[in-house]
């Protein structure tokens, strides 16, 4: 039997291929004889394009030279790569206008890598960052809307990386996340604490002894992965980082689920740009007034000094950290920092002030609200699963849930 | 660390204190209560101008009291409330001063003209002030006996005065306080929620420093009174910002490409703003040390040209960019031989003294 390698074939319109991607989950009669399936399920990658500044880039260039972008139609297009001798590697959608998603059936550590040559690299285009908060938020959405018989899938995953005694010589680049991969070696060299948790349970259980595993062991709190059930069999695995994947029959469900996801992620994001945003306008005669609210992270527990001074170290001050943010820290004490920072990423500045009971972020206007979720998912992952968070007055997780489409 | 009673008089921590306080934040959550925000009160305007009323009376009556100047003042801050109509005034001064000093001439202006804003705010209605002058929580006593006495003058002299008061700042175990004088009159709400000392900033962990982050780092017209620690604080933290929006527009180009980097506007960027709103007597020269700033952090690199007021930056792949970054993420803030502080010299100085009024 031949090895997909996961290219579309060059087809020409919208219609053409829901269809083809609407078939491409089922096997074919040779993999029915085979008893299994060499077809890499859709993965679908919600990103978000940057402003950085006024306005946005075209879609096009937003986009390293290597790839050519094929319109379709206002909204598809074939995407072929140079890299890839200018197959088809996927389409991109324009769902809506600030979230392009790239669908892909290329084998997922081909589209993991694609994703990061190109996204990770590029300061107009970031993933989309499902903190726990969101996908909490979509865990409710499913007990609304789902019979609870039928099983749900939940992965959970809290790595204290910045609780090790050990010197900080490590690297502090983020593995690539995968809950069915074995730990990445330096964290064997490493000792802190570390929890990954995958339930497959059906949906009234979990319901009924999900808060109460919650309350016993805090981890439970750093939500990364949800499966949302699909009508038929199956369901959509949406990952922290943006990521989905098409477990289920249908293509064009899968679509739904996560332009369900793109309205929430918009509505939240949108929210906070405009209740956070740090700017001056002018009033009266040479008059001035200041207006925007910082992001508060508060720790459920304060962070042991060695902690905190690792956090600074390696997280706020390595060009290669986790948390992707650089810039010039100023000693305010034994455990008090204040950074003149620099998302790494999307090189937007802004202003932190770390201490070992919380984190202050004041954004400058035009600062992408990505970088919020961004920091509240690495906060979660890495330095205090139950730490909560405020959007100014407003509970950060009020504001996902108020952002829910149609609740 | 800085000694508490030079913090408390520093007006920079002073305007960012007030600012915070103003803030929308989570009740009981964090290091910082916004007392007055919490009382219902939000920012209208920073150095907004306050006209003296072209009404005969007043101005017959201050020149009587021997004020000749009617020039506008600027208080420091312009507040609201979501109900309260008298619009509080605040005035910030590191120190108290007697009724025959220059800031009695102001603070005398300021008096008669807040009684009704209205010419001020251009509005048809009565607005009605509240002047309230925040000093240290010692030197609060004096600072309102200084107002009484202005204000009786006044009164005596046959004019109008607005009501006044004075908030005091302290800093104790209980961290920093807004505390109401004995004997100092505030408007309703304000009032209410100062009733006891009201903490704005916790108490940090000992031996850390107190200090919020600022959204002003440094201000206008206060060189001569300012502690020149904190000044070297202020310009340095101002340095950092300068850097870090070069750093930005450099990291979010796309090579190959020119970019442009000029020190206004890397200024404006690094204030939220506030550069260019601000008055600039020495504007020029604070631009020309930015540019400075940044210059010397890329200095020997061939990539780099300056045309006059313009740095323009050659990045033709995206090494030479991580170069040109590196270089400036490896610049120091607080080397003076390369920040702001060392490339405007120990004379110079950015604004003129009157957006935040004269200072002492």
């Amino acid at each position: 039997m031949a090895i997909d390698q996961g290219y579309l074939p060059v087809l020409n319109t919208r219609d053409d291929y829901v269809d083809w991607l609407e078939g491409y989950s089922l096997p074919t009669v040779d993999e029915l004889r085979a008893q299994r399936s060499t077809r890499k399920p859709v993965k679908t990658y919600m990103l978000e394009t940057v402003r950085n500044g006024s306005a946005r880039q075209e879609l096009a260039n937003s986009f390293p030279s290597r790839i050519q972008m094929e319109r379709l139609d206002d909204n598809l297009y074939r995407v072929h790569d140079s890299v890839h001798s200018e197959r088809v590697v996927g389409l991109i959608e324009t769902i809506d206008d600030r979230h392009p998603v790239f669908f892909t059936t290329l084998a997922v550590d081909e589209s993991d890598r694609w994703v990061r040559q190109v996204v990770d690299r590029n300061p107009w285009l970031d993933r989309l960052w499902l903190s726990s908060p969101i996908l909490f938020e979509i865990w409710q959405y499913i007990q609304r809307t789902t019979p609870s018989h039928r099983y749900v899938r939940l992965g959970f995953d809290h790595e204290a990386w910045y609780e090790s005694s050990e010197e900080p010589d490590e690297s502090d680049v983020d593995p690539s996340f995968d809950l069915d991969q074995d730990e990445d070696v330096s964290s064997l060299r490493m000792e802190h604490r570390r929890s990954r948790v995958h339930l497959t349970e059906r949906l009234g259980v979990l319901e009924d002894k999900l808060p109460q595993l919650i309350k016993l062991y805090d981890p439970l709190q750093s939500l990364v992965q949800v499966q949302v059930p699909s009508g038929g069999r199956g369901g959509h695995m949406l990952y922290y980082d943006g990521k989905a994947t098409n477990r289920s029959e249908s293509f064009a469900e899968h679509r739904s689920t996560v332009e369900l996801i793109l309205r929430l992620y918009r509505t939240v994001t949108e929210r906070a740009e405009e209740m956070l945003w740090v700017q001056t306008s002018e009033v009266g005669e040479e008059g001035f007034s200041v207006e925007g609210a910082p992001v508060l992270i508060e720790f459920a527990n304060p962070l042991p000094a060695s902690t905190f001074d690792r956090f600074i170290n390696l997280g706020l001050q390595r060009k290669t950290s986790r948390f992707r943010i650089g810039g010039f820290v100023e000693q305010r004490g034994r455990t008090k920092v204040h950074v003149t920072a620099i998302d790494r990423h999307l090189w937007q500045p802004f202003l932190l002030e770390v201490t070992t009971r919380h984190i202050l972020a004041v954004l400058p206007r035009g600062t992408c609200g990505n970088s919020v979720h961004r920091l509240v998912t690495n906060v979660q992952r890495f330095l205090d699963p139950a730490a909560k968070v405020w959007l100014g007055s407003e509970s950060y997780s009020a504001a996902v849930s108020a952002s829910m489409p149609a609740k | 660390m800085t000694a508490p009673a030079v913090l408390l008089s520093d007006q920079v921590f002073q305007i960012n204190v007030l600012l915070w306080s103003l803030e929308e934040l989570p009740d009981g959550r964090g290091p910082i209560e916004p007392v007055l925000r919490n009382a219902g009160y939000y920012l209208n305007s920073i150095g907004r101008r306050l006209t003296v009323p072209v009404a005969e009376k007043v101005r017959t009556t201050l020149r009587t009291a021997g004020i000749d100047d009617l020039m506008p003042t600027n208080p420091d801050l312009w507040l609201r409330h979501e109900t309260d109509l008298v619009l509080p005034l605040i005035e910030l001064k590191a120190h108290s001063f007697d009724p025959p000093s220059s800031n009695s001439r102001q603070a005398s202006k300021m008096l008669v003209s807040s009684v009704d804003l209205a010419s001020s705010v251009g509005t048809g209605k009565t607005s009605p002030g509240h002047l309230i002058y925040v000093t240290p929580a010692q030197e609060s006593d004096a600072m309102l006996r200084t107002l009484s006495s202005l204000s009786a003058n006044l009164t005596q002299a046959g004019a109008t005065v607005a009501k006044f008061g004075v908030v005091g700042l302290s800093l104790d175990e209980r961290g920093l306080s807004f505390a109401r004088p004995s004997g100092t009159e505030l408007p309703g709400p304000m009032a209410k929620a100062l009733e006891g000392p009201a903490v704005v900033l916790k108490p940090p962990l000992e031996h850390d420093d107190i200090r919020p982050l600022y959204f002003i780092p440094w201000m206008p017209g206060i060189d001569d009174s300012q502690d020149s620690a904190l000044r070297s604080d202020g310009l340095r933290e101002l340095t950092a910002r300068v850097l870090a929006q070069a750093i930005a527009i450099v990291g979010r180009s796309i090579t190959p490409t020119n970019v442009a980097v000029r020190g206004d506007v890397l200024l404006t960027e690094a204030t939220f703003g506030i550069f260019s709103k601000w008055r600039d007597n020495d504007r020029a020269k604070f631009v020309e040390a930015a540019h400075k700033v940044i210059v010397k952090a890329l200095r020997g690199d061939s990539r780099v040209s300056v045309t006059g007021t313009l740095i323009e930056i050659d990045l033709p792949s995206t090494e030479a960019q991580d170069e040109v970054l590196k270089r400036l993420e490896d610049a120091d803030p607080t080397d003076r031989r390369t920040n702001l502080e060392g490339s405007l010299g120990p004379q110079d100085r950015l604004f003129g003294d009157e957006v935040f009024g004269a200072k002492d």
